[in-house]
């Protein structure tokens, strides 16, 4: 600390040129942040899900669509046919779309008196009632067409577009959106489909960090403004934050990070945690100035005394973050580290570059004549309350424990209640559009998301297209599982259109020869179908089956049973994968369960070894982090009782407890020790901490619960709930170091004075 | 009904008509090196090589699709000339599963095309008939239009001559196509045409656009039996999609096509 205090006091100048130059590097690298809500992006790039899933994409085209629905009273009309037709036509022609079907261009394989045909089910564009009639009752025939396209309802229809691969498919999205919206007046279209609602989570993410940014720095400007009634006491602070966030977004965009649901929390998270250290280094400046007289000397006494206290809570706000590197899921894993930077970084900033600005600032200014900065408001009324709160707490030490006790094991039976769901709609409104097509999709279509059965054989082998068709009647068995789509499928309809459309010859042929040259057949007459379902090489084949769940316990279900049941019919005719969007959510939810434990166990033990260092005990450090076990089992006890589904975001409030939470217990602590190192009995110093230090700890909790309820405020449903978890828990952080904390000092030094070791100073924290 | 059975002929009329084009292709070009030719007289040059006779070949069709996966056939071409037009017969030989499918095409007196398609594993022929369209050839990277107009670039298209270029080791002229009709998928194509003995190297297509749609390579140029330069080597890539055709020309025969390969008989055999 000496050393920076040295700097800080000789080198001002070079201090604020070179956070200058930093900062204006990190804008530059700000400006490269990409953002990215793909719910493949949660997972590491050689996660064997991924890899698999990757794997099948690249062998039969993209297995995500983007969907239109289409609605009207009644579909089958003229101006409804036509101006599905024309909108058909028009998204062919967006560039980066690849593939558009509709029932105005699908084609079908038929049957006619002299062999087969591939051709659009639509010949002609029907003009009259007569026409659309016909035109209907052709759809309706074919079933692969009528379930995949037309609800049974007759209201709506399908459009399928498929985008090119590596495109920017938020801009393509964009483009198929704007050409939808200009057939509003003829159609209701609403778009579905993981590249749509990525899209929309994209913009929405944007809109919101737009929107929040300014309401946050509202809240700490405010927070600032009552603690020190002055602009230096506004500004620093801020700019220390600000800084801080502008260099750690700016590492992500150098290191190609891009910025997700979860990383946009990051800068909320930091102006609130990161301005109490600003805070901190202010205050105790303002002190040595008004003592000394001179900045040098004040900016020197300010980083050697405050600094350590400072640096301390960091760190352990830097370790409770970290811990999440090590996760698997990507997503969080970045959030932590990059909170473990920005943290860090906001460290270094307010006990370098706060005190630099002030000796460059004030150099000429006369100490005497300012007044010291008022303290915070209700300081008397809080004083007051807070000392009361001390008494009571000595006389009555077992209160509180046993209050704690007994929330702890409330908390417990609500463990069982926790649910994990990671689906990707959680991320939208129940109202928005994207949830409510996705929804018709899933009642009318049988699902939006599909789950892939790869098999790796000899697939022409009658026996083996044979397999895959008990597995695919096997499967529609299962509620939830419909409209399921092989190749097996295609032989048989080949087999029906070469037998002038006997629906008798649509069977799997006997002979692998017949089943070659039905192949053959349906390559030569350019069909595009085939290749989605079956590989060049005729090696691997794919069954796809729409999945429509209602919850994250069913899916689960539906995905174990499928592969069962893939296992055990095709197992014996090759190598089985199986993949799809909804294996990655659902293993999504395996890695939340396993990965934030684990997380949440390191961070823990990371903050206790601190403690233990700091303080000098392994049983007062435990003592301080008895606050942060209850909070955390008092939030999963809650989410539990309240319903609440453990989710990717949800999952990180624990970690910002231990980061965060643990600081007031620290500060309780270390005012205990100094006041009981000046020889008070261990009541009388209780009640002189809560009156000191308990104030400023419920102040430092209200702002950054104050920060996150600006969440509240987010167009994503996870990240309200996030910003109310983190503002409840900080309440309840802070409630439990200055009661149970103070309790537990109460019962274990009872009436004797304290001996603490002097290893470290973190006697002025506050 | 009419109407699909009409649609049905005519995709296989593409595939057949495509067959012949495809022969065509095989056996464009040779001529004497005149020197000062005008673009006209060098595409005619090209036409005035169009196959126009009896024979067959067999070729490998190898289609290659945009993730890089392969498909192989082995196939056998017959044309017999006929007072009418022309026979001819489209064979696969391989793979085995597939070995035996047949189309075969017939001009009558009427001036009609008469088409047979044979499926081994059906055990009967089905007739059909037809004329042509934009569509792919046979599911590969060919569209009827660009292998039909390989023979016809003199009537198709209006044709500039750039600057003369090197290509590989090639002393070639360059040509600049425009098509005439409206209706071409293409806005231009630009032709490599190898000064010795008239065969075109690279051709590429330009779609309406101006992109660059697909090119088309050809290699391993020597003569055939009679004495013709011709590639035995064809590619044509797909720039939008990535996919590629590779038709390697095993062999060719300007021998006579004995008549029975034309009859209902020998599709059957």
């Amino acid at each position: 600390m000496g050393f920076l205090s040295r700097l800080v006091s000789r080198y001002p100048g070079w201090i604020v040129a070179a956070v200058a130059l930093l900062t204006v590097v990190g804008a530059y690298g700000v400006l490269q942040l990409n953002i990215s809500t793909d719910v493949t992006s949660f997972f590491a790039e050689d996660d064997p899900r991924l890899v698999t899933f990757e794997w099948v994409s690249d062998t039969f085209g993209s297995s995500t669509y983007v969907l239109a629905v289409v609605s009207a009273g009644d579909i089958f009309r003229v101006p409804v046919i036509q101006a599905l037709d024309s909108l058909t036509q028009e998204l062919e022609r967006v560039p980066g779309v690849a593939n558009v079907r509709s029932i105005t261009n699908v084609e079908n394989v038929l049957g006619t008196p002299w062999g087969i045909e591939v051709a659009p089910i639509m010949d002609v564009l029907p003009d009259t009632d007569v026409a659309v009639e016909r035109f209907r009752e052709r759809v309706l025939s074919s079933d692969t067409v009528a379930n995949r396209f037309v609800s049974d309802d007759e209201q709506h229809t399908l459009i399928l577009i498929q985008l090119a691969r590596n495109v920017d498919s938020d801009a393509v999205v964009q483009a198929v959106r704007d050409v939808t919206s200009r057939y509003a007046a003829r159609l209701t279209v609403q778009l579905t489909g993981s590249q749509a609602l990525t899209q929309q989570l994209n913009s929405v993410l944007k809109d919101d960090i737009l929107r929040l940014t300014p309401l946050i720095l509202a809240v700490i400007v405010a927070v600032l403004y009552l603690s020190f009634r002055s602009a230096a006491g506004v500004v620093l602070p801020l700019a220390a934050v600000g800084i801080s966030v502008i260099w750690t977004l700016g590492l992500m965009g150098f290191l190609g990070v891009s910025l997700s649901q979860l990383g946009s929390a990051i800068p909320v998270v930091l102006v609130s945690v990161g301005s109490a250290y600003g805070i901190h280094v202010l205050r105790r400046f303002e002190e040595e100035w008004q003592k000394h007289g001179d900045t040098r000397i004040a900016a020197e006494q300010t980083v050697r005394s405050v600094g350590l206290a400072v640096v301390m809570s960091g760190l352990t706000t830097v370790v409770g973050f970290s811990a999440n590197a090590f996760t698997r899921i990507v997503r969080i894993r970045e959030f932590g580290v990059f909170m473990g930077v920005g943290v860090a970084a906001a460290l270094l900033v307010s006990i370098l570059f706060i005190p630099a600005v002030l000796v460059l600032v004030r150099r000429h200014n006369r100490a005497s004549s300012r007044r010291p900065a008022p303290m915070t408001i209700g300081d008397h009324a809080n004083s007051g309350l807070l000392e009361r709160v001390g008494a009571w707490v000595t006389q009555r030490p077992a209160v509180p424990l046993v209050a704690a006790a007994v929330l702890t094991v409330v908390s417990f039976t609500g463990f069982a209640r926790l649910q994990v769901d990671t689906d990707y709609l959680r991320f939208f409104d129940a109202r928005s559009e994207a949830r409510q097509a996705y929804q018709l999709v899933q009642d009318k279509f049988g699902g939006v998301d599909t789950v892939q059965i790869i098999l790796e054989g000899d697939i022409l082998e009658p026996d083996t297209l044979r397999a895959m068709e008990t597995l695919q009647a096997e499967l529609e068995a299962i509620p939830w599982l419909s409209g399921s789509m092989s190749v097996a499928d295609i032989v048989k309809e080949v087999g029906q259109a070469l037998n002038e459309d006997d629906p008798a010859y649509a069977v799997i042929p006997d002979s692998r020869a017949a089943v070659a040259q039905y192949l053959l057949l349906l390559s030569m007459s350019g069909d595009s179908t085939l290749e989605q379902f079956l590989t060049f090489d005729q090696g691997t084949a794919k069954i796809e089956v729409p999945v429509a769940t209602t919850s994250a316990q069913e899916r689960a279900d539906v995905l174990r049973r499928i592969d069962e049941l893939a296992e055990e019919i095709l197992g014996p005719y090759g190598q089985v994968h199986v993949t799809g969007l909804p294996y990655l959510v659902d293993g999504m939810a395996e890695l939340i369960t396993t990965g934030q434990i684990q997380s949440l166990v390191i961070s823990v033990a990371g903050v206790l070894v601190l403690l233990w260092i700091m303080v000098g005990s392994l049983r007062r450090g435990l003592s301080c982090l008895i606050p942060i076990l209850l909070t955390i089992a008092i939030n999963f006890g809650f989410m539990g009782w309240a319903g609440m589904d453990f989710d990717v975001i949800n999952a990180l409030v624990a970690s910002v407890v231990v980061g965060v939470g643990i600081d007031y217990s620290i500060h309780v602590y270390s005012r205990y020790r100094e006041e009981s190192a000046n020889g008070r009995q261990p009541k009388e110093a209780i009640v002189t901490t809560l009156a000191t230090t308990g104030r400023a700890v419920l102040l430092n909790a209200a702002a950054v619960a104050a920060g996150f309820l600006v969440l509240l405020l987010s167009m994503f449903p996870p990240l309200r709930i996030f910003g109310f978890l983190v503002a409840l828990t900080m309440g309840v952080a802070s409630t439990a170091a200055l009661t149970v904390l103070p309790a537990i000092f109460a019962v274990t030094d009872g009436g004797r004075p304290v001996r603490h070791s002097q290893r470290a100073d973190v006697s002025k924290t506050t | 009904m009419q109407n699909l059975t009409r649609i049905v002929q005519r995709r296989v009329t593409a595939v057949v008509r495509g067959s012949l084009a495809l022969v065509l292709l095989l056996t464009l070009a040779f001529g004497a090196g005149a020197q000062e030719l005008t673009a006209d007289e060098i595409l005619d040059e090209l036409e005035g090589t169009a196959f126009v006779g009896s024979g067959s070949a067999t070729i490998e069709l190898i289609t290659i699709n945009a993730r890089g996966q392969e498909r192989s056939n082995r196939l056998a071409f017959y044309r017999q000339e006929t007072a009418y037009g022309a026979n001819q017969l489209l064979e696969y030989l391989s793979p085995a599963d597939v070995a035996g499918t047949k189309f075969l095409t017939v001009d009558d007196e009427s001036g009609e095309t008469l088409m047979w398609l044979y499926l081994p594993a059906l055990g009967r022929e089905r007739r059909i008939a037809g004329s042509a369209t934009q569509d792919n050839f046979m599911g590969t990277d060919f569209t009827f239009e660009e292998i039909g107009s390989l023979g016809n670039f003199a009537t198709d298209f209006d044709a500039e001559r750039l600057a003369d270029e090197k290509y590989q080791d090639w002393d070639t002229y360059v040509l600049r196509l425009t098509p005439q009709s409206a209706d071409s998928k293409y806005s231009a194509v630009k032709m490599w045409v190898w000064k010795e003995h008239f065969v075109p190297v690279r051709v590429e297509f330009y779609n309406r656009q101006g992109k660059l749609d697909k090119v088309l390579i050809n290699e391993d140029l020597r003569p055939d039996a009679s004495g013709r330069w011709q590639p035995y080597l064809i590619t044509m890539r797909n720039e939008n999609t990535g996919s590629r055709t590779v038709i390697r020309v095993l062999e060719t025969s300007a021998e006579p096509v004995p008549d029975d390969y034309f009859t209902l008989r020998y599709l059957r055999r």
